[in-house]
């Protein structure tokens, strides 16, 4: 276990037609010992390449990575103390369970019976007591990644880097080894890195979020904080399943009642911020910005309230999803997704009232597409 | 009333007939070859005579009594010239394969095209600078002379970086993290690539069992020729003794690799995808 600092850690590359890449721009991230840190972010957003310079297995064009209390940009990977599983587990198909999780040993002057030790002792927490004779090919894709853990398990590093372990696994035992993996980090207790494109997976592991775009960490801080104050729109629009709906529009009138014009919409989007926030927005009139909301938080039919303070909008699917029903609505034009519980008896072609309460609005600067008004007070959008 | 024949099945019977025909021309020469071996000069020039008048197996005695060349001499340097020509070249381009594939280094690109080179280049271009370097050597007339010039195979180079391109860069990335040396993590994504070894071992095996210009180039004395060699010189001097001994020589001599392929044909591939789990 130790705590484990970047600091302005950058890496360039150049893509296929000679131009500069910078898939790790200047980052700066300290994972204090024991936690659970998710990279999160889209495809090709960097994350990966994090993981790789971590663990050395990339070159650092600047910057720093200290593990513990050393800096380790020139140790080769193996001098580094860190195991990583990979997305595609990584295991050698000739060789046994045993042996592919006692493979991290073998090289480290650790005697036999140490290494059996280790090795009976990850396989019953991991429950591959019954495995240990068999080669990669005779598993299961869950069966594997537990071994693909077993190896980390055994090397006891002081940080393990998971490289989207649970991408290969189905819906449901993905669902069954991320919960393993949580109980898995509670009784380690060692710090952990996971690297997912998947928000799911992201907001129930991680004690805190890292997430990426285009080589820069754009927002850290617990799964929550995240999710209820994005710092911009891209956060909004990423975490969440389905994301935050942002509509974008030119700020029409500003003072106490903002009026935003949406493009395709006839009527003006009304909010009321309130004479502080008015101030704030001042300087945004005439510019674009996108209006967000999250689908929790659209009212639907008799929970929209009265008629005035309501829209109209055209159910366009439904998409019933055991738990819960996600309902997709059209605004002239204007698509957004709302929730709504089990048993609501809408149907596709019908006009629904809708409200979106107006303290649960933020909007968004549109070119940058950062925060301008968290929160609002007041009536109905 | 006769059934006509599906598009597919006439495809497939003209196939089969084309095969047999192709067989033949090819099968023939040897089965000539084989049946001339029990042969006296005048069967063996009658021209429309494919089988021996008699069985007779006093031509094999005369070849193995060793009077006209010193046969099993020759024949054990040819399997030891092969066998260490197969197996140094699969050690020496797997290696380089290997590098190729899973490192970046600079001028990889210029190196990878001059290896590819050696393909294109004809042996005989290269004859004398290799002559010349091999007396520089001290290896004229010497079994290393042979073996080591073969060693050297642009095909294989090429053919082993397409292998170890096939293998996951995650194993090698897990090997490097588990304090492996580069040496080590190649050893142990070798038997991975177990059929390819196997594969491209047997092929250089059987073109260095044919080969005739370096070890006709290298090689003087007669007690450390190579089967080739020995049968040129055993067709030039054919006139002196009965043509079949040359007949029970070549028999001979292709029986090896012959037997080699047919026993190794199925593994006579380069997938790793038997190997790897899906």
């Amino acid at each position: 276990m130790a705590t484990l600092s970047l600091h302005c850690v950058s890496k360039k590359f150049r893509d296929p037609r000679g131009r500069e890449v910078r898939a790790a721009d200047e980052i700066s991230l300290e994972v204090p010992e024991g936690e659970f840190l998710v990279l999160v972010g889209p495809s090709g957003c960097g994350k990966s390449t994090l993981l790789r310079l971590i663990a050395g297995l990339e070159t650092l064009d600047e910057g720093s990575v200290t593990i513990g209390d050393r800096v380790v940009n020139n140790l080769p990977p193996a001098d580094r103390d860190v195991a990583m599983v990979f997305q595609n587990y990584a295991l050698f198909p000739h060789l046994t369970v045993f042996e592919n999780m006692a493979f991290g040993l073998q090289f480290r002057k650790i005697t036999r019976r140490e290494t059996k030790q280790r090795v009976n002792a990850a396989a019953e927490l991991l429950k591959l007591e019954d495995l240990l004779e068999r080669k990669p090919g005779a598993l299961s894709g869950g069966q594997r990644q537990r071994v693909a853990l077993g190896r980390a398990i055994v090397r006891e590093p002081k940080v393990f880097l998971l490289d989207e372990p649970l991408s290969n696994l189905d819906a449901q035992l993905r669902a069954e080894t991320r919960a393993e993996l949580a109980r898995l980090h509670r009784r380690l207790g060692s710090t952990m890195i996971l690297v997912t494109h998947d928000q799911t997976e992201a907001m129930t592991l991680g004690q805190r979020l890292c997430v990426m775009n285009g080589g820069k960490v754009i927002q850290t801080g617990t799964p929550l904080e995240i999710y209820q104050n994005p710092k911009n729109a891209f956060v909004a629009g990423f975490l969440g399943s389905p994301g935050m709906n942002l509509i974008r529009g030119i700020v029409h009138a500003g003072g106490r009642e903002l009026l935003v014009a949406v493009k395709g919409l006839e009527e003006r989007l009304r909010l009321d911020i309130g004479t502080e926030l008015a101030a704030k927005m001042a300087p945004y009139l005439g510019k674009d910005v996108s209006i967000g909301f999250r689908p929790e938080h659209v009212l639907l039919g008799d929970a929209a309230g009265p008629k005035e303070s309501a829209w109209d909008a055209a159910l366009e699917l439904c998409e019933p999803l055991g738990h819960e029903n996600l309902i997709h609505l059209n605004r002239q034009g204007i698509p957004f997704v709302a929730r709504a519980p089990v048993g609501s008896t809408f149907a596709p072609g019908q006009t629904l009232p809708v409200r979106i309460p107006q303290e649960k609005v933020m909007v968004f600067e549109g070119a940058s597409g950062e925060l301008i008004v968290e929160q609002m007070a007041g009536a109905a959008v | 009333m006769k059934k006509a024949l599906l598009p597919s099945e006439r495809a497939s019977w003209t196939a089969t007939l084309l095969l047999i025909v192709a067989g033949v021309l090819f099968i023939y020469p040897f089965v000539w070859m084989f049946c001339s071996a029990f042969k006296d000069n005048k069967e063996i020039f009658k021209p429309l005579q494919l089988l021996p008048g008699a069985w007779n197996l006093e031509y094999y005695k005369l070849l193995f009594k060793g009077e006209l060349i010193p046969f099993w001499r020759v024949f054990a340097n040819s399997v030891l010239v092969a066998f260490l020509q197969a197996l140094g070249t699969v050690a020496l381009t797997s290696l380089a394969g290997y590098v190729f594939a899973q490192h970046r280094f600079r001028f990889q690109g210029l190196l990878f095209v001059a290896s590819l080179v050696v393909i294109v280049l004809p042996q005989q271009a290269l004859a004398i600078p290799l002559f010349s370097w091999l007396n520089e050597l001290k290896m004229i007339d010497s079994i290393w002379g042979v073996v080591l010039p073969g060693v050297v195979s642009g095909l294989g180079i090429l053919y082993f970086t397409q292998v170890f391109r096939q293998i996951p860069r995650e194993l090698v990335e897990a090997s490097r993290l588990a304090g492996l040396s580069e040496f080590r993590v190649y050893w142990t994504l070798l038997p991975l690539c177990g059929s390819a070894l196997l594969s491209f071992g047997l092929i250089q095996f059987i073109l260095s069992w044919h080969e005739h210009l370096i070890p006709l180039l290298v090689l003087s004395t007669q007690d450390k020729q190579t089967l080739p060699l020995a049968l040129a010189s055993l067709f030039g001097s054919s006139l002196r003794f009965p043509f079949a001994v040359l007949m029970a020589a070549s028999t001979i001599t292709i029986l090896p690799t012959a037997i080699l392929f047919a026993v190794m044909h199925r593994r006579f591939k380069s997938s790793l995808s038997e190997v790897l789990p899906h």
